[in-house]
């Protein structure tokens, strides 16, 4: 299972970033393998609806879930219909959030 | 002549010129209230609704059926108001700016549209003139269509629009085709921080414009000091009087209640036309 977690920067520091469509980093984080991919979000400076280009991104990604801080009601509903369960964290760093996610800590966002 | 009265701002006086000049201005004048979120010139302006229409923007409609999910809507659509999973395109009317364009480029022909109410111009036939007031839909995000559809509902000679606050493209939509801004502005910090802001939006659309001080007090020079730097006209300076205050709390115009300060919004009235016809 293909998990996204939004991170600041390129990544490398690991820290979570919580916007999801203005986060400048996805890391797709493989729950079998436990490998992980920095992928750069290409939709950061988009006008409007970064959300949802993202949102889209990370459908073609293969995620089935998505952990970040808030997540907008449009781009909430588009993951919602596209399957994609959306997770809510206040951590600051991806391994706390990661752990987080692991006991079952986080919260399922769900739309309006 | 078409002026517009704007500030950058909120809460410096853009209603209370804007109402006072247009009833001074008397029937031949129609005033657009501009500020479509929270739409006020009507409590000073009282009369009865005349007519309304609806304003509405054409959407897209995506037919499941006829769909071949090739994206090329979705690439189209620069708000990202379309966005695909791989089938049928999902559609957000909030980013929709209703170009039309996702329609002309589905080879499937499966995008018809349908209208989107986005507000309501209302015509007020008030005692001193004519008040058309534009009121955006509660939900809807964007004040530009029900703005630029208020404008267009006035005709006339003699047209003033009370812009909203803030500098965005509510502001520019509410300025353009004017032929004077005022500026109404006040005396402290934030006052001439945004009309800094606003300045910089005037003079890149390129058009004419002087300040009106409101709540004039003769111990600050902040924003005298700032006209003179800049070589902005100060058209006048509404002093900073209770009884101003609590007529305009009370939903009375100044020109009415307190008529000592009728030459004062006929010269600014004059200083307008003075500027416009030279």
């Amino acid at each position: 299972m293909k998990i996204v977690f939004t991170l600041k920067g390129d990544g490398r520091d690991g820290l979570v970033d919580r916007r999801f469509g203005r986060a400048e980093t996805f890391l797709i984080y493989n729950s079998e393998t436990g490998d992980r991919q920095l992928v750069a979000n290409s939709g950061v400076d988009a006008a409007m609806g970064a959300g949802l280009k993202a949102a889209e991104a990370i459908v073609a990604l293969g995620a089935v879930a998505l952990v970040t801080g808030e997540c907008g009601v449009k781009a909430l509903h588009a993951l919602h219909r596209a399957g994609v369960k959306v997770y809510s964290t206040d951590s600051t760093s991806f391994d706390d959030a990661l752990e987080d996610l692991r006991q079952g800590n986080l919260r399922e966002a769900q739309p309006a | 002549m078409r002026i517009a009265i704007a500030s950058g701002k909120g809460g410096t006086g853009k209603t209370l010129v804007a109402v006072n000049l247009a009833a001074i201005a008397g029937r031949s004048v129609t005033l657009v209230d501009c500020d479509v979120e929270e739409p006020n010139d009507h409590i000073f302006l009282k009369g009865d609704v005349a007519a309304s229409e609806t304003v509405s923007m054409r959407v897209p409609v995506i037919v499941e059926s006829r769909c071949t999910g090739c994206r090329a809507c979705v690439e189209f659509c620069s708000y990202n108001a379309l966005i695909s999973f791989g089938g049928t395109p999902l559609f957000f009317p909030d980013l929709c700016h209703g170009c039309g364009g996702c329609r002309l480029v589905c080879r499937a022909r499966a995008i018809s549209e349908t209208a989107r109410p986005l507000g309501e111009i209302r015509r007020i036939d008030a005692a001193q003139c004519t008040l058309l007031e534009g009121r955006l839909a509660v939900g809807v995000s964007s004040p530009v269509p029900v703005i630029q559809a208020a404008k267009a509902a006035a005709g006339g000679e003699f047209v003033i629009c009370d812009a909203p606050p803030g500098t965005s493209c509510p502001l520019v939509a509410t300025l353009r085709g004017a032929d004077y801004v005022l500026l109404v502005t006040e005396p402290t910090p934030f006052g001439l921080s945004d009309l800094r802001l606003t300045v910089e939006v005037l003079r890149r659309m390129g058009m004419a414009f002087g300040v009106v001080i409101n709540r004039a007090v003769r111990s600050s020079s902040l924003i005298d000091d700032y006209c003179r730097q800049e070589a902005i006209d100060i058209l006048a300076e509404i002093p900073d009087d209770r009884r101003i205050a609590e007529t305009y709390a009370a939903g009375r115009l100044i020109v009415e209640a307190l008529p000592g300060y009728r030459p004062l919004f006929r010269s600014i009235l004059e200083a307008c036309r003075e500027r416009v016809t030279a």
